[in-house]
């Protein structure tokens, strides 16, 4: 089996971008793959695929399992968690995919609208900062050099939400959120600056659909080879 | 009938370990297959639902459980009939490492939109069959004979049987437009005490797709409420020996019927 040589933290790891992205890069990344309710559709650490028909073949699927962590992003306290079983099970992260999200379209006059706020908010936009923070303070700060030279970086998933309104589909919470998540990407890009940490938005339309998940894989990976920072990269489909 | 190898389309199931062992799949069949499955419970499902238990459609024929079921002879003619084959009945019990008894349950669930949530159990139940010599047959409950429950009905001690649920299957099928948020998922939860909305682990009910696992003193699980859709299952037991249960997990562990 190859040498992993680059460790991916990927949260929202049982969502479609998500499975998408283990599905293609596991085996090129030793990806910690962070899930909540919904389990992670492929191996892990718990988990293998069996050949109903034939139970013990071996099974090439099986070859490049990750290790799931579960954390509720909507809970600041799971997310210290979360950062404490990352560092137990690894000594550094090379990229950081920040994939979840949570949709929560609702007419923003609604009842309910302002706790649903809190919610979106915390998922969409703190937890990414959180996070980051968090793996800022245990891996990152020690030696920026060394993050230069594995070219370290952090990849949020926006979405053209984010950069224009779509009137009348109940997205002001989800939009505002995805708004916010950009501002939040350029500051990170110029505050983790200093410690040779890249960080980088990947903003696509809706996928699949209008946008093929390919792509968005395509632009995440992108990020992790360039020497970009501060970018948020609109897809959807229109020149840049 | 189609042998297996000609309809299961996934030869890459999931084997899980969290919370409890549980194997899950996705596409499982051919699209033809399924196709054939999915237009047959819809045939079914055309016939109305009965608020009385009936044996030939959907009915409230289980009590306490907000849903509609129908049973499954052991010559059920159509697709669903492969779930009584001694094929699918040997891979079940190959997946989970149970010893293949003749005595098989199938049938389906239908669960209209926000049926309530059903409550934590695990399946350890025993059950009753009428007896059968012939290991290479499948034999169905006989409720008129022998209720399945009890054992209760005009069967001899010796013409009847009390065996384990041994592993269940819940195939998914007629649920088009499934979304994530929309329930009718069925729950895994670590412990008996979890609450209902809070399960450690939701198996979308998806087309095409399938949960299974043994059925243990652990093997804690429920349906989740549906707020937008109808909920449809093919759901079917394969069954172990006392013997082999109480060797395996002890009798005391297992989950006697309360009604």
């Amino acid at each position: 089996m190859e040498e992993l040589t680059r460790t991916c933290l990927l949260t929202g790891a049982s969502g479609l971008l998500g499975t998408a992205f283990i599905r293609r890069y596991a085996a090129r990344y030793q990806i910690l793959a962070v899930h909540h309710r919904s389990a992670i559709d492929g191996p892990t650490q718990d988990q293998s695929y069996v050949d109903p028909l034939a139970p013990t073949r071996h099974l090439p699927e099986n070859d490049h399992p990750v290790r799931a962590l579960r954390a509720d992003l909507g809970d600041p306290d799971d997310i210290a968690r979360l950062a404490d079983a990352v560092e137990s099970h690894t000594d550094g992260v090379d990229l950081v995919v920040h994939a979840a999200a949570v949709r929560g379209w609702t007419p923003l006059l609604a009842a309910g609208a302002a706790d649903r706020a809190r919610w979106v908010y915390q998922v969409n936009v703190l937890a990414p900062l959180q996070l980051t923070a968090a793996l800022a303070r245990r891996f990152w700060f020690t030696d920026p050099t060394a993050n230069l030279r594995a070219n370290r970086n952090v990849v949020t998933i926006s979405s053209t939400s984010g950069l224009f309104v779509y009137p009348d589909l109940q997205q002001g919470l989800y939009g505002s959120s995805k708004a916010a998540l950009n501002h939040l990407t350029y500051h990170l890009a110029s505050e983790l600056w200093d410690l040779g940490i890249r960080v980088n938005a990947v903003a696509p339309d809706t996928f699949p659909g209008r946008i093929a998940t390919e792509d968005v894989l395509d632009a995440i990976v992108d990020f992790d080879r360039s020497d970009r920072t501060g970018v948020v990269h609109r897809l959807d489909g229109r020149p840049a | 009938m189609a042998t297996l190898e000609s309809v299961v389309s996934n030869r890459a199931w999931l084997r899980r370990s969290r919370p409890f062992p549980h194997v899950a799949a996705r596409n499982v069949f051919t699209g033809d297959f399924y196709g054939a499955l999915d237009a047959q419970l819809r045939d079914l499902l055309g016939q109305g639902l009965g608020e009385t238990p009936e044996p030939d459609r959907f009915s409230r024929s289980i009590p306490g459980y907000d849903s509609y079921g129908i049973g499954f002879g052991a010559d059920y003619p159509g697709p669903v009939g492969l779930f009584l084959s001694a094929g699918w009945r040997n891979l079940i019990c190959d997946l989970f490492g149970i010893k293949a008894t003749p005595y098989v349950f199938a049938g389906a669930h239908h669960h209209t939109v926000a049926s309530a949530n059903g409550f934590v159990h695990n399946d350890f139940n025993p059950v009753w069959f009428p007896r059968t010599d012939e290991p290479d047959r499948i034999q169905t409950p006989d409720p008129r004979r022998c209720d399945y429950k009890t054992g209760a009905g005009p069967l001899s001690d010796a013409e009847k049987i009390q065996v384990v649920r041994g592993a269940v299957v819940l195939f998914f099928a007629g649920n088009d437009g499934w979304r994530p948020g929309d329930g009718g998922e069925t729950g895994l939860y670590a412990t008996p005490d979890d609450p209902v909305d809070a399960p450690a682990l939701r198996c979308p009910p998806i087309n095409n797709s399938l949960v299974a696992f043994e059925c243990t003193p652990r093997s804690f699980h429920t349906y989740l409420s549906n707020t937008r859709l109808p909920r449809t299952s093919i759901i079917m037991w394969v069954h172990r020996t006392l013997d082999e249960a109480g060797r395996t997990f002890g009798t005391e562990g297992l989950e006697r019927w309360k009604n």
